[in-house]
């Protein structure tokens, strides 16, 4: 496969051979799969928890790490998906099952007019206008008496007990989807950036004046990630409030919960690589296992974490470790193989 | 005579009180090589800003091979058929250089590239960077994030290739080296606009030169008749030992 006779090796090697790699992810999917037989309730929900806060933070990479959308404001989509969710459930007595996807359409189709604001903003511009922006979706769900105004409502019984006859039963549920979810967003970010489209979205990550000038139409590919990982972000949102059945907006909306906290974990992982929010996200619920009990000081750590990681390793957990060891995990590196050379005949 | 690959009209652009480009015209026919030179602030990266859709103008009109492309944005004008190099490299630095050359064919050409891969190679091969294609781009010398740039450019298939002083800061041997290749690229009849301050590079290439100063044309014809007029010995070659 790796007949690079005339051309230098890449610099990062593939991590282990193929047959390795499939037992791996063998063992990997079954441990998971089958979870709900060896653990609680409460591992369970923990589970649901970090397979949200992964997914998010896979999307904030995109957007960020990659399309240079510094985006402040993606709780507007969390919080539009938790809403449209119990508007749905309350307006059509529907399992809230049928409500997770529509929730995600409705994200997308909203982000379609934000974008168009939002995008005459450059730079930290856009950031704070993004913040604004989320900020108005949370006025306008505190306007929606239906659905509680600003003290929020909960999910109905009827509809809990449509998710599943018990608690133990209803967690499993849960935590299967939030498998299929944090599954199918990893799926869609990797497959995306392996794809032509990811060669427009790397090459704007790394400068995209240079990506314009070689004919990337990079309005409209940024503008594309923004929808897509609305999309995506829609559909989190649902699933975090339907594992929460209850919600409002401060909490639909928080910038702390589905923005900052997201970023952190981006950040340290390694901002605009496909491994970094994996470890992100370990390191983020670590430190809030370890420290949650120390209150505001725990968010002050946080914060202080965060900015020593940008100064002294702007690339992240991920970005020392695989320069270190000269590997990667989930290749997107695109080789020029001798088999190219031979074609010039 | 057949339609000039690019033809510009009273072309205008200030940035406040600050005139860069007063009225340009300036017509290129297909296969010329034209040299752009001036003294620093004379609005030479401006113009190539302008035609590449970098940047819009305030007046004026830009035509590429007949086609009116002022209000065009840069990726359209690139896949169009117009390609540039970048004064000081912006090459994609996390990414590798195949990868690089690779944006280019895959977008810059418009997709008239059947298989992006082996054009890539046969570019690399050309402009002598094909023994570091799968490196990170990163990790390349002056010399050769030059020469990325010429090949990221040359992967886009241009029918008209502007170059922003892609000599500048090469020892001698290297712009010698990097001379012979825009020589090769020309004979294959691609139509070259170059700015350089190492004259002895550009004159060696380019049959026309067009003087800059002050966001004004000064000077357009050949060579030796342009840097022997008075004004632009006078604006421009104070310094006498560009001259020689």
């Amino acid at each position: 496969m790796n007949q690079t006779t005339e051309i230098q090796a890449a610099p990062a090697a593939a991590l282990s051979p193929t047959a390795l790699r499939i037992a791996f992810v063998a063992v990997v999917f079954l441990a998971f799969a089958s979870a709900p037989l060896w653990s609680g309730r409460a591992v369970l929900s923990l589970a649901v928890d970090m397979a949200t806060i992964l997914a998010l933070a896979m999307l904030w990479n995109l957007l960020a790490g990659y399309a240079g959308l510094i985006s402040m404001g993606q709780q507007a989509f969390v919080g539009l998906g938790g809403y449209i969710l119990f508007g749905f459930v309350q307006s059509t007595g529907l399992s809230p099952l049928l409500g997770i996807p529509l929730a995600g359409l409705a994200a997308a189709l909203a982000a379609v007019p934000t974008a168009l604001l939002l995008f005459r903003l450059r730079g930290p511009y856009f950031a704070v206008g993004s913040w604004v922006v989320a900020e108005i979706y949370l006025l306008l769900a505190a306007q929606v008496t239906a659905l509680g105004g600003g003290s929020g409502t909960s999910l109905p019984m009827w509809a809990v007990r449509a998710l599943a006859p018990d608690r133990d039963l209803r967690q499993v549920v849960l935590y299967y989807i939030a498998m299929g979810v944090v599954c199918g967003t990893w799926l869609l970010t990797w497959s995306l950036l392996r794809s032509r489209f990811g060669l427009a979205l790397t090459a704007i990550r790394d400068s995209e004046s240079a990506a314009a000038s070689l004919g990337v139409d990079t309005r409209r590919v940024k503008l594309a990630v923004y929808i897509l990982a609305a999309f995506a972000t829609g559909i989190i949102g649902a699933l975090i409030f339907l594992a929460k059945l209850r919600i409002s907006p401060d909490a639909a909306f928080s910038v702390q919960d589905w923005t900052a906290d997201i970023l952190f974990a981006v950040i340290i992982g390694g901002i605009g690589t496909v491994e970094g929010p994996f470890f992100g996200t370990a390191v983020y619920f670590l430190l809030r296992w370890a420290f949650s009990d120390l209150g505001s000081w725990y968010l002050i750590g946080l914060g202080l974490i965060a900015i020593a990681f940008m100064l002294l390793a702007p690339d992240g957990l991920w970005g020392v470790l695989s320069r270190r060891l000269r590997l990667t995990i989930f290749p997107i590196r695109r080789l020029l193989h001798s088999v190219h050379l031979l074609d010039r005949a | 005579m057949s339609t000039p690959i690019l033809e510009i009209r009273g072309l205008r652009k200030s940035y406040g009180a600050l005139v860069v480009a007063d009225a340009i015209d300036l017509s290129l026919a297909e296969g010329e090589a034209v040299g752009i030179i001036g003294p620093n602030g004379a609005g030479k990266s401006t113009l190539f800003n302008l035609i590449a859709g970098e940047v819009a103008a305030d007046g004026g009109s830009i035509a590429f091979a007949g086609r009116g492309i002022t209000r065009l944005g840069q990726p359209a004008r690139t896949r169009l058929g117009l390609a540039r190099s970048y004064q000081i490299p912006r090459p994609f630095a996390d990414m590798s250089v195949y990868e690089n050359v690779l944006v280019g064919a895959m977008f810059g050409a418009g997709g008239r590239i059947e298989r992006p891969a082996v054009h890539c190679a046969q570019v690399l091969a050309r402009i002598g960077l094909l023994d570091k294609a799968n490196r990170l781009a990163g990790s390349l010398t002056l010399l050769e994030r030059k020469r990325l740039e010429l090949a990221r450019a040359l992967a886009c298939q241009p029918r008209l290739l502007m170059l922003d002083e892609i000599a500048g800061g090469l020892t001698e041997s290297e712009a010698l080296d990097l001379v012979e290749t825009i020589k090769a690229i020309h004979a294959g009849g691609t139509t070259i606009l170059w700015i350089e301050h190492v004259l002895h590079a550009l004159v060696s290439v380019v049959s026309r030169l067009v003087v800059l100063s002050f966001g004004k044309k000064l000077g357009d014809g050949a060579p030796q008749a342009v840097l022997a007029s008075p004004e632009v010995r006078e604006a421009y070659l104070g310094n006498e030992e560009a001259v020689a």
